[in-house]
């Protein structure tokens, strides 16, 4: 177990490494330097600026540089927002951005998980057939369309739900986490019931019955455990999607977390701040993956041996 | 096999129904010019947005273009960068899979390994970064899209490779001396062909979806071109006065999206009965 965390970490910390090493260099190699913008500055001040932020040395020098501060916790200062800490930015946003996808997350697992789980123990049948084309039409309408579609129903002809914002007004965290959520809790909906579907003919499960254990302990102790590991292992990608789908969410809702950051940063150019929260967003990517490979090891012994790679 | 594929898509409806209205979306898009009702960029500022009518079926946007005729167009371009980064993703797919598969060993567990690797990685950022630093233009954005989608072509032209390597035609022209690069393109290639092409038809929703999300965030085609992204993008921004500038363009884009996931994953299905986990069960 300590082995394959281990080898896991072996992998990841250089992966880490290059790709923060290739966007530095992409964003190097980016046309137009950062000061060229809006005001005509003179070559002395421009000189200065150059070597206030230490765009004056070899280029491997500034990577060192950066990746040491940023081991720090310091992703310098952003190019847009003079006097502001791209850090400072990115926190001040990062804790919306992770309440939303947490949101999302559980909304995801607990529809998903429970219509797939009555889904798979009706099969064939009208509890099977109509969570299940509902599911087909969430995993086919993406956030683009969701969003804005519940944001005319909700806020603007039904005036029910507040439709910008996150945490203002009583009301506007539900239609953000329902349109990020969505298309994973479909998604899951699927992977329970096919999980659930294989694991309920196996033989472990005919000789809990046969001991005579109620239905409900069958299914909740043991077909679950085994049912619900396609789920498990599809939570690290899920939550990195939930990270990119948050761009668009964030940006719908008028949201003032890391996605809508990223987007605006993305517009304006802002190197240093899309160098941050691009570093930032592998980073939690690679995490989440990681560990939902190793929970997932954990919950099935046959993925051990091989790593978790298979 | 062809004649079979065709055979098994007739007996099941949906996959039948999605395939005409994928060929029949082809052909729309292909001939907008001709029969969109209006130039695309006609503007009719006096016109301003109104209500589908008689005149202009869908309606008007707010500079009073014709919202049909748009639609039409979009389709043109989210089904272009949809099909041209699948044919990017399967050339680089094609090539890596099939050498990693035919080589094997070292090269083979080395290259699977970088293929893993990359599969961790959140693409979309790296997408954006690319378009933020060359330039929003339509050829990086299908390039880009394609340059980071080959990863499960990849893993699907190495498994049928390593079927067919150890088959008797490819013996005998190792045997006679063909070289690796021409057995691997002469030989090895046309024989996975057929399998790539189906399974591309599910990474062409993907990547339209892709587009459609960078579109929409204003980072991926940029107006005054039109694509379905962008159209939502627009209707979005506009839907509290028009509603239609929305829901019409929303609607195509989740019924194209609905068909080609069915085709993609019911010529799977056909092709590889074990594997029926996803959609259609």
């Amino acid at each position: 177990m300590i082995q394959l965390i281990l080898k896991r970490l072996f992998t990841y910390i250089p992966v880490l490494l290059v790709v923060v090493i290739v966007t530095f260099l992409m964003i190097h190699a980016a046309p137009g330097g950062p000061f060229d913008a809006e005001r005509v500055a003179s070559p002395e001040i421009i000189e200065k600026l150059n070597e206030a932020y230490n765009l004056d040395k070899p280029i491997y020098i500034q990577i060192y540089n950066y990746l040491f501060n940023a081991i720090q916790g310091d992703f310098g200062p952003s190019f847009k927002y003079p006097g502001r800490t791209v850090t400072e930015l990115i926190m001040s946003g990062l804790p919306t951005t992770i309440e939303l996808a947490i949101y999302s997350i559980l909304f995801a697992i607990f529809l998903g998980v429970i219509s797939g789980l009555v889904a798979s123990l009706n099969p064939g049948k009208i509890l099977d057939i109509v969570p299940m084309s509902i599911s087909l039409l969430g995993i086919c309408i993406p956030s683009i369309i969701l969003g804005p579609v519940l944001v005319l129903i909700f806020g603007i002809w039904y005036e029910v739900l507040p439709v910008y914002g996150w945490g203002d007004n009583p009301g506007d965290k539900i239609l953000p986490t329902i349109t990020l959520g969505t298309a994973y809790a479909a998604i899951f909906a699927r992977l329970t019931r096919g999980g659930m579907l294989e694991v309920l003919g196996q033989d472990y499960i005919r000789t809990a019955r046969a001991k005579g254990l109620s239905e409900i302990r069958i299914i909740i102790v043991h077909a679950l455990r085994g049912g619900i590991l396609p789920v498990i292992s599809f939570l690290g990608p899920a939550i990195a999607g939930l990270l990119a789908g948050s761009f668009v969410v964030e940006t719908i809702f008028q949201i003032n977390g890391v996605g809508r950051f990223y987007v605006q940063a993305a517009f304006n150019r802002d190197y240093t701040m899309i160098l941050g929260t691009s570093i930032l967003f592998t980073f939690m990517t690679l995490t989440f993956v990681l560990i939902s490979d190793i929970v997932a090891s954990f919950l099935n012994p046959t993925l051990r041996d091989s790593g978790g790679l298979e | 096999m062809w004649l079979e594929l065709f055979q098994e898509i007739k007996q099941r409806k949906i996959l039948l129904i999605s395939l005409l209205y994928t060929l029949f979306l082809l052909c729309i898009a292909l001939i907008a010019p001709i029969i969109s009702p209006y130039e695309v960029s006609e503007q009719n500022l006096s016109l301003g947005a109104s209500a589908p009518s008689l005149q202009y079926i869908l309606g008007t946007d707010v500079l009073g273009r014709d919202l049909f005729s748009r639609i039409l167009y979009g389709s043109r371009i989210s089904l272009l960068v949809g099909f041209l980064a699948t044919f990017v993703a399967i050339t680089i797919g094609l090539t890596y899979g099939a050498v990693s598969g035919y080589f094997g060993g070292k090269i083979d567990s080395l290259m699977m390994r970088l293929v893993d690797i990359l599969d961790g990685l959140p693409f979309v950022i790296f997408i954006i970064l690319i378009l933020v630093i060359f330039g929003r233009d339509i050829y990086f954005l299908f390039i880009s899209i394609g340059a980071f989608g080959w990863l499960s072509m990849a893993r699907i032209v190495r498994l049928q490779v390593l079927g067919l390597r150890k088959k008797e035609f490819v013996i005998s022209a190792q045997i006679m001396g063909a070289n690796s690069f021409r057995i691997l393109f002469k030989h090895i290639i046309p024989n996975v062909l057929g399998t790539v092409i189906i399974y591309s038809t599910l990474l062409v929703p993907q990547f339209m979806l892709l587009e459609a999300f960078l579109s929409f965030l204003g980072l991926g085609v940029q107006p005054p071109d039109s694509s379905w992204g962008i159209l939502i993008r627009e209707g979005a921004n506009t839907m509290e006065e028009y509603w239609w500038l929305l829901i019409f363009p929303a609607f195509l884009f989740s019924l194209t999206l609905f068909a080609l996931n069915f085709l993609g994953d019911g010529l799977r299905d056909i092709l590889d009965p074990r594997d029926t986990q996803k959609l259609e069960n």
